[in-house]
């Protein structure tokens, strides 16, 4: 059992140093963005608490999932199953109590260890019982699964904006336009196997056009609830930051894609991450680094849709 | 014509395919046997394009890629997308409109569900079924009769007569001699990255021979099973 463990250590510092970080320094990055973004969850929100330990307890039903388990269930005697689950889902919890605990919420923060504990023993967790429909379905592939992977998270957002109309905090409404497209980034952040981009019969250059399209289109979609909201309840001062956010947004999502596809096969290395980074800090930036990763893209896509 | 010409590749120092001289013929099915290991596979990724290599692969209308249809030998899909979306991507990839899904799911497959919770035999024939779809011109089926049952197998031996007689170009691979016999024209004995025998119909038993020879030898006995 111990070896398990010690296995995933060592996973996880492989991912790291794939990634194209000193292992150290990538779990020092991974603890300080944890605690940035806990103290930003709790310093925006109220009833942050509840929030924050429903997002760790939601994040440690994943590990209850069939396929992992039925693994694990094949490697071990069933005792150890049990023990491998529940330390599992403790450790895994244990950086959102402790955070819970340096908040003073210290019933929280019992109580999701207890949860996630007594959840280890749920673990038939299954992909297909539901198919969960998407309005995403003439295009794949990355915004249906991202979709899937994504749809509690909008009601939320809509919320939130819904609630910054009422209480006329412009900020929040930001700060859910600001998390979806992040969200919308995210689809494309791993990269697919090659056979999905062989199949294709385009040039490079068709090839992004096609994926950027459908990229804008399908995050207008998701993005105009909030765009509307904040456009008809608040100033025209404000309805101009919102209009540039949501143009900063689509950059992102290009950046994004550019990004994935002139580093594939391999991951986006943390050099082009941080790229993106200061382009967040500092928008002109994208003028320059956009065609530079534009030809990149082609360059590489060469290869994959040319032969 | 497809004509391979002088194909060879190299993974580092280790060469998989050396010189390989092929040519396929529109409505003609060939087939590729060899052990594993002998680089089928490696030979079908390096016609599609999937793999770089040395050497000319060459079809006078237009790019092999654009044309070729790769059915892996275990497809992979991508997670919580479903079977109807998965050929809605294939179809949408070689700019092909209008299909109706449900009318051209010629194994029942269950489309509405996400394509990874098939099984093995499902996959399979879901990838074929997008693999059909696309209208290609040649045909590169990677073992389509491994993990499938009977009644599906009787299934993928009608189309893969129905492209014949449209003319496609077929490439196929079975470690199941007998559906090799039953549906090939021609069989290329690949060993060692070599093409070792290419025999026409009437010449199959010659192959079947020497592969019975290649796999019984004493080997089983000095494995000494107590």
């Amino acid at each position: 059992m111990n070896f398990y463990f010690i296995l995933q250590l060592k996973r996880m510092y492989r991912h790291i140093d794939e990634f194209g970080v000193i292992p150290i320094l990538g779990f020092l990055l991974i603890i300080g963005l944890f605690i940035g973004l806990s103290e930003t969850l709790f310093d925006k929100l109220s009833y942050a608490s509840y929030i924050y330990s429903g997002i760790g307890l939601f994040l440690s039903l994943k590990l209850g999932y069939k396929k992992r388990t039925t693994f694990l269930k094949k490697c071990f005697p069933l005792e150890t199953f049990w023990k491998v689950r529940m330390i599992e889902n403790s450790l895994f919890i244990l950086p959102f109590s402790s955070f819970l605990c340096y908040q003073q919420a210290f019933w929280e923060a019992i109580s999701i260890h207890i949860l996630a504990i007594i959840f280890s023993f749920w673990n038939d967790l299954s992909v297909r019982s539901i198919t969960i429909p998407t309005p995403f379905g003439k295009r794949p592939f990355e915004f249906i699964i991202g979709f899937r992977n994504t749809f509690w998270l909008l009601p939320l957002l809509y919320g939130l904006t819904c609630i910054s109309v009422s209480v006329k905090n412009y900020n929040l409404g930001i700060f859910s336009l600001i998390i979806l497209f992040i969200c919308c980034m995210s689809f494309y952040a791993k990269p697919e196997p090659l056979y999905y981009i062989w199949i294709h019969s385009k040039s490079p250059k068709e090839f992004l056009a096609d994926k950027i399209k459908t990229a804008l289109l399908y995050s207008s979609f998701l993005v105009l609830p909030i765009a509307i909201g904040l456009s008809a309840f608040f100033s025209f001062e404000e309805l101009q930051i919102t209009l540039l956010f949501i143009i900063l947004g689509y950059a992102l999502i290009v950046l994004t894609i550019l990004g994935k596809y002139s580093n594939y096969p391999s991951q986006v290395p943390i050099m082009q991450m941080l790229a993106a980074l200061v382009c967040l800090i500092f928008p002109p930036l994208l003028i320059i680094i956009l065609p530079l990763f534009y030809k990149r893209a082609i360059k590489n896509l060469n290869s994959f849709l040319t032969c | 014509m497809l004509s391979i010409r002088n194909l060879s590749k190299k993974y580092g120092k280790k060469k998989v395919l050396n010189q390989i001289e092929l040519q396929f013929k529109p409505g003609e099915i060939s087939g590729i046997v060899g052990e594993n290991g002998a680089g089928k596979t490696t030979l079908f990724k390096c016609i599609a394009g999937l793999e770089s290599h040395e050497g000319e692969i060459h079809h006078p209308l237009k790019n092999v890629k654009n044309m070729s249809g790769f059915l892996e030998t275990n497809p992979e899909f991508l997670s919580k997308i479903t079977g109807k979306e998965y050929l809605q991507l294939l179809c949408n990839a070689r700019n092909i409109k209008n299909v109706h899904f449900e009318e051209k799911n010629i194994f029942d497959l269950p489309l509405q569900q996400y394509a990874e919770t098939y099984s093995t035999g499902m996959k399979k024939k879901l990838a074929l079924t997008g693999v059909l779809l696309q209208q290609n011109d040649i045909f590169i089926l990677d073992e389509p009769f491994n993990g499938v049952d009977i009644h599906s197998n009787l299934i993928i031996k009608e189309l893969l007569k129905s492209l014949k007689e449209k003319g496609k170009i077929v490439l196929l691979s079975s470690h199941i001699f007998s559906t090799l016999q039953d549906t090939c024209d021609h069989l290329h004995y690949l060993k060692a990255g070599k093409i070792e025998h290419s025999v026409k119909r009437e010449d199959f038993k010659k192959i079947e021979k020497l592969m019975l020879n290649a796999g019984l030898s004493d080997k089983v006995k000095e494995f000494n099973i107590k």
